[in-house]
């Protein structure tokens, strides 16, 4: 027990570098505590520990179908851990699970259940730091401040996990998972719900996102920063708070995701914030406050995707150029595009508008007329949100018509010269 | 006239009481930054600015505000500016009252890595590489990071 502990970081996740002053310094006053807190577990604890010690690098080490308990066990030797779909590690509500620094190790098939959590101290159930060809899969984490926390490390797999948080620690829940300086990390068919970020990046290069359910989380379904080259597909974002919020990045692909369900002041579907050379593209946006919020983003191309049922399909500020809106259906959005200029500096072509008033003479299945999507109602309903109320009045709508006919106060050239007359298949 | 007057006094001193440049209240999770759009939800680094008609916008980090400083001077010059203290829950900390340090290991939710303590308190001991910086030196190096424009 001594010797995990010795090896265990204090604070694992970013004070390496004073680390064995600090260790050095507290050990008494530590190991005191610890003796006295955990004779009970002591056996147990030990039994977990010395199963990794004895195995060899390259062994699987199979779990018995009980509780472990678990407390800060650091694992450095290429193992795999699998626990037969029946094991069960509980931190017992103090400091971290399993401190992955090695090569080569993979998790599997057991549950890790109920870490600390502090203000200061980012507890998670399974940190991964300094590490490379790591396979987390198969595991259910609950009620963890960090469910998965990975740090500094390469070629991370983590797969078909179940992560939910207890909705009762709202205030002090920690992020889904949590990857920070890391490159090709893949992060596929996960379930998690009731954490503060789903799935949160920062400074992450080349990473994979695919097939995950991500549901009612306190803050964003997804979130990163400074993460380039990551693409994700195939996700869905459900009833989180915020949405999703994607900042500062390029070179982002977001290929056939759903964003449904996000009501409420300052909630978006997917809020892009200075994303640059990036493809959003076959989405489904249904029931969002807003759809797409886009500022200060540039050369976006955001095409063939369907909004349905949102407040704004799509708000899209003038300080971003060149976007490409081209393609898409909007249908039965309360309003379809909204600005905050009158000049318009992207490109809308060839989408289908279910407020389209046009029509299609010659047949070829494009309107004969251009439409202009930001209605000026849209523009009242900024400055003044309760004249909302008056949205369906007949006075709304004539405004609307002379503002279409005689654009005088939205954007003149914010036009889709070839709007579709059928949805887009 | 005497109670007239008495009277415009009497509504000039509430009216100006209306105005108070205090730290209001931030909901978490449901209130947005000023500068980023992000929801604010680390009171460890959570900042406000409180302008000169008393309206306060939030931040989610000492470097949004620190931005937000740097692109709108005039409404920085009169307004009062606020940080969470970095170690205590809830404590509000004037600019001028703080020590602004930064310190790569702690996660600031912008990513500079910024925090704010009371004048003079000691840096808690788990922080190693902590640096103290003036707050327009915190301001020059936001601009010179993220490349702000004004």
């Amino acid at each position: 027990m001594m010797d995990s502990f010795f090896s265990t970081p204090f604070r694992a996740s970013y004070l390496k570098s004073l680390l064995p002053v600090l260790c050095l310094f507290f050990l008494p006053l530590m190991a005191a505590a610890q003796s006295s807190s955990s004779d009970t577990e002591s056996s147990e604890l030990s039994e977990l520990a010395m199963l990794i010690a004895k195995a060899d690098s390259g062994d699987t080490v199979f779990l018995e179908r009980k509780t472990y308990a678990l407390n800060e066990l650091l694992i450095e030797k290429s193992v795999t851990i699998d626990g037969q779909n029946g094991a069960v590690l509980d931190i017992g509500s103090e400091g971290y699970g399993l401190i992955v620094m090695g090569e080569n190790i993979t998790l599997q098939n057991f549950e890790i259940k109920d870490s600390g959590f502090g203000f200061m101290d980012d507890y998670a159930a399974i940190l991964v730091e300094d590490s490379k060809n790591i396979v987390v899969e198969n595991l259910t984490l609950t009620n963890n401040f960090f469910a998965i926390f990975v740090a500094k490390s390469e070629k991370v797999e983590i797969s078909k996990n179940t992560i939910i948080s207890n909705a009762e620690r709202q205030t002090t829940s920690g992020n889904g998972i949590h990857i920070w300086y890391s490159k090709d990390v893949e992060v596929h068919q996960n379930e998690i719900t009731g954490h503060r970020d789903g799935i949160y990046l920062e400074f992450v290069e080349g990473s994979m996102i695919t097939g995950n359910d991500v549901y009612s989380n306190i803050r964003y379904g997804l979130h990163f920063m400074y993460s380039d080259d990551c693409s994700y597909i195939g996700n869905e974002f459900r009833d989180n708070i915020s949405g999703v919020a994607v900042m500062y990045t390029d070179n982002v692909v977001m290929r056939h995701n759903r964003f449904i369900q996000n009501w409420g002041a300052n909630r978006y579907g997917l809020l892009l914030k200075e994303i640059n050379d990036s493809v959003v593209e076959y989405n489904l946006f249904e029931t969002n406050s807003v759809g797409i919020y886009s500022e200060a983003s540039n050369r976006v191309e955001i095409q063939r995707n369907e909004f349905h049922n949102n407040g704004t399909a799509l708000r899209i500020m003038a300080n971003g150029v060149d976007n490409r809106i081209e393609r898409n259906n909007f249908i039965g959005n309360v309003f379809e595009v909204s600005t905050n200029s009158r000049s318009n500096p992207n490109h809308y072509e060839g989408n289908y508008w279910s407020q389209y008033e046009g029509y299609d003479l010659d047949r070829d299945g494009v309107g004969d007329v251009e439409h202009r999507p930001v209605r000026l109602f849209s523009l009242f309903a900024e400055r003044q949100p309760l004249s909302l109320i008056m949205l369906r009045s007949i006075m709304a709508h004539l405004l609307d018509t002379a503002e279409r006919v005689f654009p005088v106060l939205t954007p003149k050239n914010l036009v889709d010269p070839k709007p579709a007359m059928d949805p887009i298949q | 006239m005497k109670k007239s007057l008495l009277f415009s006094l009497l509504a000039l001193t509430i009216l100006s009481a209306c105005i108070n440049q205090e730290p209001k209240e931030i909901n978490l999770h449901t209130d947005e930054c000023a500068y980023c759009k992000m929801v604010v939800s680390d009171q460890q680094f959570a900042s406000q600015l409180v302008s000169d008609k008393g309206k306060s916008y939030p931040f989610d980090s000492i470097e949004c505000m620190a931005a937000y400083a740097y692109q709108s001077p005039d409404m920085a010059e009169n307004a009062k500016l606020y940080s969470a203290d970095y170690t205590q829950q809830g404590n509000w900390l004037l600019i001028e009252n703080a020590d602004v340090y930064r310190a790569e290991s702690v996660p600031s939710p912008m990513g500079l890595s910024l925090f704010a303590l009371p004048e003079q308190d000691p840096v808690p001991s788990e922080i190693a590489d902590a640096e103290k910086m003036s707050w327009n030196e915190t301001i020059n190096y936001v601009v010179d990071q993220w490349d702000v424009k004004r």
